[in-house]
């Protein structure tokens, strides 16, 4: 008899530890961890460094995705020499599908000026960024919902998404 | 680099506010909502919602979005997401999750009244922690809520024996300056409080101590930043990344400082964004440095020997890194691809019959978008073929025939390089980096034209696409002078030469699309079957210390003519080398032909727009980049027929 109980408390703890563990498992989400790597481009237009952010409460793919699109487009605290996507850059939307991040900007983005070193910098930060991303492969960027050729006056091809190799 | 800051205090900024509210009789009724103010603005919210004493704003309101502008941050919101986030002018990213009191703005986590939370397509935002994070403190004036600016956070760093100060507002800065004694200097900031230690002792050698000091009513604060400074110290205002901020710098006498002298009174904008500081490089976490080179190499020699009687090996020598894949096909057929090689040979087609190898062909099997060197061989019956990387190269050994053949593909690496390879760090220790670039400076043939004596040269941008305009340049003028006169040196020396443009025009339509414009300049050069196609340009950047000259390729047989043009630019101009880059650039990618496109220096920087103003450096350019085509013409011969 005891040896019977001795049983079923034993089960009930392994179903417990089961249920406990995917329970933990669905909450933090499969491969982000608490922090990511977000990159910008020194003023050297060649140069990308990465630091480190923090992640909030929200873990899944695209809250991550999302989240590092904007701390890209941000850039390092001033005081850190970057290349910087223009003041009042935002992120309209991202999504991402079959390991492509779809990235919408605001026209702000549009607003720099027309220098080929600043957009080479910029994007090449933003890709970087995501692309460290587990299952993100390539970034297709949009501006106001539109995809487009390039930047107004501008010269990086964006009409086709861009991934590591694209420079 | 020293680096130390004095946030606002946030824990005593917090405990000021949560006494302010519970001081303060309940400010509002459920029917009555408070007027909010920026300083003496009244901002007009659309739907805002009452959230017990915090109010709650909805992130598409025109209300946010108008405080948002007028304190330079921005809020990157998507329907469904679960993060709201605000960029804040001095780029700190001030993040809300839905369903979570935490706010996060640069590292520091506050609790917010209540947790952001989803209705319709908005998310609905704490004003209070939003305020807070933006350097805007709630004040409760009778039945309103006055957001009152700060002067937030206040950096010191230290480099040498130069000190930096910037300090950071809510709102954008103006100031007005005045001495106070001997050694002693003020700036008075009007409509900005201040939440910062009233006294901060630096001890630097040219700078002793600040005092804070602030006054005045809730809407039209202001504050005195006292700065004491030791006899004959130097004081400057260096530009800051946004009109939110002011940096000053301050040195003992004699060493060399750069910047503005301090203007009696002024806006922080007009020191903004053109310029940054180089001392302040690096403030970020350190990470391992790591190279990205796209691999490149060139394949130097095909040599197949015979092993014994009914045995081969080949080797192809390499230089320079490249990936393989091999592949056996069903019909006694086996191929291997360099990926990211060149062939710096002549293409082979042949019947060697030794020991087992039947046939040996070896050619360019592709330039874009990575360049891949192909090596077939037809064997005489199904072989076990061992494939062996080496630092030089590759060696394929054909077995004799008692061996079974099993595998049919593989791969691997050839060279010494790695497509990610570690760098020796770059400026100061333990600084992180990837860096691009082209290593190879070997050239293959070039590819051929149908029209061997034509070059079709861009004058970039045009008609209503200006380019970039700075001190007193305009881009589109820039290119089009450049462009006339290389056409001039280029026809001198016996080429015929096209312009996708030749006065100040668009060249498809006025106010065109930018593929259309684009690829119009592409066509010119495709449809007559150009040799060549040399896309001018000048560069700019929101910072005006960036100089110097690159030249752009994309396609594998851009590279030569871009490494000809640029050494002869370099040695001609004078100007910083910023070097030979790869970019994907539409009309060098569009372009069936090696096409360049050459950023001759930079408008936005003062020394290089002085260079583009003298004709003389014009016409520099101009015989620099012609005499890259003659040596480039010279050393890299077009390929007789394309099936070789």
């Amino acid at each position: 008899m005891r040896a019977l109980r001795a049983i079923v408390i034993l089960a009930l703890l392994i179903f417990a530890v089961f249920v406990g563990y995917r329970l933990a498992k669905r909450a933090s989400g499969p491969t982000v961890g608490s922090t990511i790597q977000v990159y910008y481009c020194k003023l050297d237009g060649q140069t990308l460094v990465p630091w480190t952010v923090t992640l909030g409460s929200a873990r899944d793919p695209k809250s991550v995705a999302f989240y590092a699109a904007v701390q890209a487009v941000a850039g390092p605290p001033s005081g850190t020499d970057a290349i910087r996507f223009p003041a009042g850059t935002v992120v309209r939307a991202v999504n991402v599908s079959d390991s492509t991040a779809t990235v919408d900007l605001s026209q702000a983005v549009a607003s720099s000026g027309g220098g080929s070193f600043a957009e080479s910098g910029e994007f090449k930060a933003l890709v970087w960024t995501l692309t460290a991303l587990p299952d993100i492969h390539a970034v297709q960027i949009r501006i106001e919902g539109r995809t487009v050729p390039t930047l107004p006056g501008g010269h990086l091809e964006l009409d086709e998404p861009l991934t590591r190799s694209s420079w | 680099m020293s680096r130390s800051r004095v946030r606002a205090g946030s824990a005593f900024l917090a405990a000021a506010l949560f006494a302010l509210c519970a001081l303060a009789p309940a400010p509002v009724r459920a029917d009555a909502f408070p007027e909010v103010w920026l300083g003496t603005t009244r901002l007009a919210f659309e739907r805002p919602e009452l959230r017990g004493a915090d109010i709650a704003l909805a992130t598409g309101d025109a209300g946010l979005q108008r405080l948002l502008t007028r304190v330079g941050a921005a809020l990157s919101y998507q329907p469904g997401q679960r993060y709201a986030i605000v960029t804040s002018a001095d780029r700190r990213a001030v993040t809300f999750t839905i369903g979570d009191t935490r706010v996060e703005a640069g590292g520091i986590i506050t609790a917010a009244p209540f947790a952001p939370y989803t209705s319709g397509s908005d998310a609905y935002i704490p004003l209070e922690s939003l305020a807070r994070a933006l350097y805007l403190v709630p004040v409760v004036v009778g039945d309103a809520l006055v957001l009152q600016p700060q002067l937030g956070a206040l950096e010191v760093r230290n480099a040498d024996r130069t000190t930096l100060v910037t300090l950071h507002g809510g709102v954008p800065l103006s100031f007005h300056r005045s001495a106070t004694s001997a050694g002693r200097f003020a700036l008075t900031f009007v409509g900005v409080g201040s939440s910062l230690d009233q006294t901060r002792q630096v001890g630097a050698p040219a700078l002793e101590r600040i005092d804070v000091l602030s006054g005045g009513a809730a809407r039209t604060p202001s504050t005195t930043v006292s700065f004491s400074t030791p006899p004959g110290s130097q004081r400057v205002v260096v530009t800051s990344m946004s009109p939110n901020e002011l940096t000053l710098a301050f040195a003992p006498p004699g060493v060399m400082l750069g910047g503005s002298e301090i203007p009696l009174q002024g806006d922080a904008a007009a020191f903004a964004t053109r310029e940054q500081s180089p001392s302040s490089q690096g403030g970020t976490a350190p990470a391992p440095a790591v190279t990205n080179s796209t691999p490149m190499a060139t394949v130097t020699a095909i040599d197949l020997t015979s092993a014994g009687e009914d045995a081969a090996s080949l080797h192809v020598s390499v230089s320079g890194s490249a990936d393989f894949e091999w592949h056996r096909l069903n019909d006694d057929r086996w191929y291997v691809d360099l990926r990211g090689a060149t062939l710096g040979i002549s293409p082979r087609n042949e019947t060697p019959n030794i020991g087992g190898v039947a046939g040996l062909r070896v050619r360019q099997f592709a330039l874009d978008p990575v360049p891949t060197v192909r090596v077939s061989l037809s064997l005489v019956s199904q072989r076990h073929i061992d494939v062996t990387p080496s630092s030089d190269g590759l060696t394929i050994a054909v077995q004799s025939q008692d061996e079974v053949a099993d595998a049919r593909s593989g791969s691997g690496h050839i060279g010494t390089g790695t497509a990610y390879a570690a760098a020796p760090s770059n400026g100061t220790a333990a600084e992180s980096a990837w860096k691009f670039g082209p290593q190879s400076h070997s050239f293959p043939t070039a590819p051929v034209a149908r029209n061997p004596r034509l070059i079709v040269l861009d004058p970039g941008h045009g008609g209503s696409d200006t380019g970039a305009i700075h001190n007193g340049l305009v881009e589109k003028e820039v290119t089009l002078d450049i462009a006339e006169r290389l056409r001039s040196a280029l026809t001198a020396r016996g080429w015929l030469v096209r312009m996708t443009r030749e006065t100040d025009t668009d060249v498809y339509a006025p106010n065109d699309s930018a593929r259309d414009e684009l690829q119009a300049r592409c066509d010119i050069a495709n449809k007559d079957g150009a040799r060549m196609f040399v896309s001018i340009h000048a560069n700019s950047f929101t910072s005006s210390s960036l100089n110097g000259t690159t030249t752009y390729y994309y396609k594998a047989s851009d590279l030569p003519l871009a490494q000809f043009i640029h050494h002869h630019l370099i040695d001609t101009l004078g100007t910083k080398d910023d070097g030979v880059r790869k970019e994907n650039f539409y009309v060098i990618h569009h372009t069936s032909m090696p096409a360049v496109l050459i950023e001759t220096a930079f408008l936005s920087n003062p020394s290089d727009a002085e260079l583009l103003h003298s004709p003389a450096f014009l016409q520099r350019v101009a015989t620099a980049i012609a005499d890259g085509v003659a040596e480039y013409v010279k050393s890299v011969p077009m390929q007789t027929s394309e099936s070789q």
